[in-house]
């Protein structure tokens, strides 16, 4: 049995994010919503994910904007994030992303990719 | 300009020169008529010569002058002609342009139209765009959980499976259905239980034929169907689940053997006969996965209706397990007619 995986879902539309952790849960993995950008923060600061699914549209802080600031700071850096977007966002958006969904997408293509994005050792 | 005052020079000039000729007429016949002593017949002629002359003088003048005349009417009219001319290009001109303006204000008023319908179009894409943005939210919920639900139905279907499966275990208790006598090709249910068990688990199963066929055995090709299912179920319940499930069919002299190997977690030696006892579920790892422990009991009722055997070995625990099933071969090994010889 594979252990679960920490799971940070940054995306403000509630059903969606809801429906993202419902999923994910189901997988076996440990689940925290953060609805904006501010809120993933402050997540951040206290608990360590070993994925994170970004939106890129968010309210207050840009999923981008996120994204880069994770991709500058040494402790975030290596977290892998799967970026989902309602839009076609550009290269530019997706630049330190590891991977990108388009909405909708086949919810097992989300549980797939955090399976392939799971970190080889887990760091305490 | 230099024409019109050249003109008026020559007009002063006539008009000096009519006077000069009426004076000097005037002038001769002051002199004809002066009182006094008479002229002399010479002076006289003189006189009278220079006063012809005079009048011939003025008459050319005054002819001239008409002729001028005539001239300058004549002008007047052509310049009129040309002056109407003039006026009527000039109106047409005018018109020309006042359409012209009368266009250039239409063809802005029409760009200005253009213009807000583009805007107004951009807006409204923009609005589309937005709107097909804002329902891509809602379907991706909307979908995940249906995909949530068709999992969750699958599973539901699978325990349904699994308990049909279980009654029909316990049915098959010895001499509870006859045996149907056909010839079963072993391959071929191989083939369709290792389908079978994909579409139920997903785990991978390899066939793999060891040597020439037939493959067939006498019997119920539902009842060993039914064992292959077992066999493989069995496996695949403490297999890995990377790892694949392989059959392997082979003829070993009169006898048809079919092994099913899992890299599970292997079974003690002890063990190795009891499996195969009703309700025996087995010690260790093993008791962790969920099972009714009757289907290899079962399986090995009905292989041994058959006239076959069944048993199963195991390198030790962790190891994996091989469950084997044989019978006697239907029909004897087909030799081609044709062997070809081996070239030095």
């Amino acid at each position: 049995m594979t252990e679960g995986l920490r799971i940070l879902t940054i995306e403000d539309d509630a059903p969606t994010a809801a429906a993202f952790r419902d999923a994910l849960a189901e997988s076996g993995h440990e689940v925290r919503i953060a609805s904006d950008g501010r809120k993933a923060l402050a997540e951040l600061a206290g608990w360590r994910p070993d994925v994170i699914v970004l939106d890129l549209l968010l309210p207050a802080v840009s999923g981008h904007t996120l994204l880069r600031y994770l991709r500058e700071l040494p402790e975030y850096r290596q977290i892998p994030v799967v970026v989902v977007s309602g839009a076609l966002p550009t290269l530019q958006q997706l630049d330190g992303a590891n991977a990108v969904l388009r909405k909708p997408f086949d919810i097992r293509e989300l549980l797939t990719l955090v399976e392939r994005l799971r970190p080889r050792t887990r760091p305490n | 300009m230099l024409e019109e005052q050249f003109r008026a020079a020559e007009v002063k000039l006539a008009r000096t020169r009519g006077l000069l000729v009426a004076l000097a007429l005037l002038l001769t016949l002051v002199v004809l008529s002066l009182p006094g002593q008479p002229l002399s017949a010479e002076i006289r002629g003189a006189v009278q010569v220079l006063f012809v002359v005079q009048v011939l003088l003025a008459l050319a003048v005054v002819g001239r002058e008409l002729v001028r005349i005539t001239n300058a009417a004549a002008e007047r009219r052509a310049l009129r002609r040309h002056a109407v001319a003039l006026l009527t290009a000039h109106d047409e001109r005018r018109k020309a342009l006042e359409e012209r303006d009368e266009l250039s204000r239409t063809v802005a008023g029409l760009r200005a139209l253009n213009d807000h319908l583009r805007d107004e179009l951009h807006q409204r894409d923009e609005a589309v765009a937005s709107a097909v943005h804002e329902l891509r939210n809602p379907l991706t919920s909307v979908q995940a959980y249906g995909q949530l639900m068709s999992r969750n139905l699958q599973s539901v279907q699978r325990q349904v499976e699994q308990l049909e499966r279980l009654i029909s275990d316990l049915l098959s208790l010895p001499g509870a259905r006859p045996i149907v006598e056909s010839e079963v090709d072993l391959v071929r249910e191989a083939r369709e239980a290792a389908s079978r068990l994909r579409l139920l688990t997903d785990t991978e199963v390899a066939v793999d034929v060891d040597g020439p066929g037939p493959f067939l055995v006498r019997g119920d090709p539902g009842r060993l169907g039914q064992v292959l299912d077992n066999l493989l179920r069995n496996a695949a319940k403490f297999s890995p689940h990377d790892r694949p499930i392989e059959i392997e069919v082979r003829r070993e002299g009169e006898e048809l053997q079919l092994g099913v190997t899992d890299h599970g977690s292997g079974i003690p030696s002890e063990e190795l006969t009891l499996i195969f006892e009703r309700y025996y579920r087995g010690t260790g790892q093993r008791r962790d996965v969920v099972g009714e422990g009757i289907g290899l009991a079962v399986s090995r009722e009905i292989v041994l209706q058959h006239g076959g055997r069944i048993w199963a070995t195991s390198p030790g625990a962790g190891q994996g397990s091989t469950f084997y099933i044989a019978f006697p071969a239907a029909r004897p090994l087909e030799v081609p007619d044709h062997i070809p010889t081996a070239v030095q």
